[in-house]
């Protein structure tokens, strides 16, 4: 019986072999996870068009909207359960630094679960730049070398950028101004507008928003929101220009010695709320104190901390384990000056067995502001220093509201002086009417793209990966679904990061045609049904 | 009376043991992993490590239940994931809006409907009587979300009467001290969400009322004090009122965690800072132990309000008795 069947097998294989010649194994079904279509409705529909595009070269592709946060995040970030993810990533100051949009989420080394680089995506020319530029601080030789890891990450599409958020923020002009406004990619949250907004009726000024801090505990926080006031209240040594480069705030001056030695001498004569002088030794408690009790949001960025010395009185040596550029921003321009008398001996006086679990409710740093008052879920009160070097113009007034529409209201009402949040883009219009309230336009450094699974069955195919970068509606996305709000880019460096941006790089248009050509050339085939197959 | 009493109250309990347990399952068995929303899966995985020992979580689940329910039994609810502090102090301070917002919309609404249902059953077939059971019954099924964006719509930006939201204008009182709940200004925001609080409460005790003063104004009593000549507004509101109260005194108490539980949806909409919005905000950040906590005490006032109901019938009621 065995004996019989072996020819017959034999030909099911020959068969076999032969349809593969004629055009190799189907694509599998695209499992793109994304996300729910009720709360996120533009964020999942983005992922429609780009879904309607790609099905148009014969791909199948399921829309897998997973609720948001949970299971979706698990899915993204920990499992790398999909084939396609609609990645939506915020902008933030700290992410102006090159390497976080680049390297971090893209080097070979960071796949492990939790880690940026969820699409497991590695390639060695990829590696190998993203490693270089990580020992370059001179900015002019590092830029050369972001360019090209920008171009071979375009060449080898790990992931589609889709485009950059553009998100509208409003003040009132009657009672704030805010001269000077600095085009940062945070808008109005940037420290550098914050300091510079002026009441023009001597009040604080009242800002509305939906979020309210979390803690005020600078080892604890770990969200956006905390930290932007975390940062009105305690120092750092240097500061996140709105243009992206490092500027000095409790640093006089800083100097790279060597690849992995850097001095930092302080500015003299500050001090902190109480009236206590900011000294070297506070510095260096600072860092070793985020360091040792593991400071979750932070223990990546001291990772390559070695150790930090006092030289004389005003000037650190920090010592690195190996070369790292983004130690300027990335951790210079995060890590918190506090002060020793304080949080030296808060285990001693509390009772509590680390220090993140002070609450700190009463902060003392050495910031532009401090802390009037905060009745949580409610309102939260900052009166500015007027001996701080930042010079901030008005005490300011967050305002917390059930939602983002009721904000806008209350803004059009003149109860708040200034929208926090992003004003809905269906009022924008009706807004922009109102004679006594000016918007503010805002360019993300957060994008939006379909980030692959390379290690998966569909998307390991680089071909494949660089033919569907041509097959989806950018513009149509862009007007239908973003409201015009958005801006493309070729690189996951968006333009407003103008100093790093690669502006050379070829923006992928609407072209089934050119894409499926592309797909031709590398050998894919369709079936009778247009079902798309791998090439032999 | 006093077997009755005790076999009641340990009703209540085994109700309220079994309610948090189920709560307590119910929340971790949400789809993926229950951590990744306390400890944002984008952290440095030795950073997730850490803050999972940290709150206890990396704990096999039946230990984190008896640890949740031994802290319990010493009213220790734990701390906020989010906030760091004891759940009963976040808790406490945000009961105290939500009771001020709660108590006089539920007495103004249960005096006005009791009082309504009360006259338009009297006057059977009146055309007020119609309008009123109309208004109730759509007031009722109305979303109450949506009849707080169309106050906010008309009152608040159309007419710019009052102001959209929160409990005091933002800046003038740095304190929540009774000062401030005495203030022109906390009365002023105070207003809109009261006055569509008990268009919502309303509705209940004047259906409720209506159709048991119309069942007691059938009764042979009435009939008597009639013939005996009492006069019509005697009879109204000493014999058919007092005897259709029953029902509506003892729904209160029951109505009282409903109330409560009701104010999510009013307090988001208003931005109340009370337990409603404090509930909505743990929810979104996964905030177990104030989720829980505030779960809890809803519960509890509604088990507390029943047995209070069941207690109320006796001594309201001579014709009950217990055995």
């Amino acid at each position: 019986m065995k004996k019989q069947l072996l020819p017959l097998a034999a030909l099911l294989l020959c068969s076999t072999s032969l349809s593969a010649l004629a055009g190799g194994e189907k694509v599998p079904d695209v499992n793109f996870l994304t996300w729910p279509a009720a709360k996120y409705q533009h964020y999942y529909e983005t992922s429609n068009y780009v879904a309607e595009g790609w099905r148009e070269l014969g791909l199948t592709v399921n829309l897998n909207p997973q609720p948001f946060p949970n299971p979706m995040l698990g899915k993204w970030f920990s499992e790398h359960d999909f084939d396609a993810v609609l990645s939506v990533l915020s902008g933030a100051p700290y992410r102006m630094e090159p390497d976080f949009f680049t390297n971090a989420q893209f080097n070979s080394a960071n796949s492990s679960p939790g880690d940026w680089n969820v699409g497991e995506f590695s390639d060695p020319e990829v590696d190998r730049l993203g490693l270089k530029q990580l020992g370059l601080y001179d900015p002019e030789e590092r830029r050369a070398v972001i360019y090209d890891l920008q171009a071979a990450l375009h060449r080898a599409q790990p992931e589609l950028v889709v485009a950059a958020v553009i998100s509208t923020t409003g003040i009132n002009t009657e009672n704030v101004e805010i001269p000077g406004f600095e085009a940062a990619p945070d808008g109005l949250r940037s420290i550098w507008n914050l300091t510079k907004m002026t009441s023009k009726t001597g009040e604080a000024v009242k800002m509305g928003q939906t979020i309210d801090q979390a803690s005020f505990n600078p080892l604890a926080a770990n969200t956006a929101e905390d930290f932007i006031n975390l940062s009105l209240i305690y120092d750092r040594l240097i500061e996140l220009g709105a243009d992206g480069k490092p500027r000095n705030r409790l640093a006089e001056s800083y100097n790279v010695v060597d690849d992995t030695t850097i001095d930092v001498k302080l500015r003299e004569g500050h001090t902190f709320a109480d009236g206590k002088p900011v000294t070297a030794a506070d510095v260096k408690f600072s860092y070793d104190y985020f360091k040792e009790w593991e400071a979750a949001y932070y223990k990546k960025y001291l990772e390559r901390l070695e150790s930090v010395t006092i030289l004389d009185d005003g000037t650190l040596r920090f010592k690195l384990t190996e070369a790292y550029a983004p130690f300027i921003l990335h951790t210079l321009g995060q890590v918190f000056v506090l002060p020793e008398h304080i949080w030296g001996s808060v285990i001693e006086d509390t009772g509590i067995s680390k220090p993140q679990e002070y609450r700190n409710t009463d902060p003392v740093g050495s910031g532009p502001y401090s802390l009037k008052y905060w009745k949580e879920g409610q309102e939260l009160y900052l009166a500015k220093r007027d001996d701080h070097f930042m010079k901030p113009a008005a005490d300011l007034l967050y305002v917390v509201f059930g939602s983002a529409e009721v904000v806008g209201a209350a803004l059009k009402k003149g109860e708040i002086d200034i929208s926090l949040q992003p004003l809905v883009p269906t009022v924008v219009e009706e807004f922009a009417a109102e004679p006594n309230i000016k918007l503010y336009r805002t360019n993300s450094n957060g994008y939006m793209s379909a980030r692959y699974k390379t290690t998966g069955p569909v998307f390991s195919n680089e071909a494949l990966r660089q033919a569907a970068a041509w097959a989806v509606p950018y513009d149509q996305i862009i007007e239908e679904v973003l409201g015009g709000d958005a801006t493309r880019s070729a690189s996951s460096i968006v333009p407003i990061n103008g100093y790093w941006h690669s502006a050379t790089l070829e923006l992928p248009q609407y072209d089934i045609e050119k894409a499926r050509k592309m797909l031709a050339d590398a050998g894919f085939t369709w079936d009778a049904d247009g079902a798309l197959h791998f090439p032999e | 009376m006093r077997q009755f009493l005790i076999k009641r109250i340990w009703h209540a309990l085994l109700t309220l043991f079994v309610m948090v347990s189920v709560m307590f399952f119910m929340f971790r068995m949400l789809p993926g992993d229950p951590t990744a929303t306390v400890i944002s899966p984008a952290l440095y995985p030795k950073a997730q490590e850490a803050l999972k020992a940290q709150f206890g979580l990396d704990r096999p689940l039946h230990e984190q239940y008896f640890i949740y329910l031994r802290n319990l039994l010493v009213f220790d609810f734990g701390i906020s994931f989010h906030t760091l502090r004891p759940v009963a102090g976040e808790i406490g301070n945000r009961l105290i809006n939500t009771l001020v917002l709660i108590l006089p919309s539920m007495v103004v609404a249960y005096a006005i409907g009791a009082f309504a249902g009360a006259m338009v059953a009297w006057k059977r077939g009146s055309k007020v009587e119609g309008f009123l059971v109309l208004l109730a019954t759509a007031l009722q099924s109305t979303p109450v979300f949506w009849l707080g964006m169309l106050a906010i719509l008309f009152f608040s930006i159309r007419l710019d009467m009052f102001p959209v939201g929160h409990i005091v204008s933002p800046g003038k009182f740095p304190e929540a001290n009774l000062q401030m709940y005495l203030s022109l200004d906390f009365l002023h925001h105070l207003a809109l969400p009261f006055m569509v609080n008990v268009a919502y409460q309303f509705c209940f005790p004047f259906l409720l009322m209506r159709s048991t003063m119309l069942s007691t104004i059938g009764e042979d009593y009435i009939e008597l004090a009639r013939m005996k000549g009492v006069p019509e507004n005697r009879i109204l509101y000493h014999h058919a009122m007092r005897n259709s109260m029953l029902p509506l005194a003892t729904t209160l108490p029951m109505i009282l965690g409903w109330a409560v539980a009701g104010s999510v949806v009013i307090e988001t909409v208003f931005s109340w800072p009370g337990l409603g919005l404090l509930m909505v905000e743990a929810v979104g950040r996964s905030d177990y132990p104030v989720v829980q906590a505030a779960f809890l005490l809803i519960a509890v006032l509604t088990v507390g309000g029943t047995l209070l109901a069941d207690l109320m019938y006796g001594i309201l009621d001579p014709r009950i008795t217990y055995k």
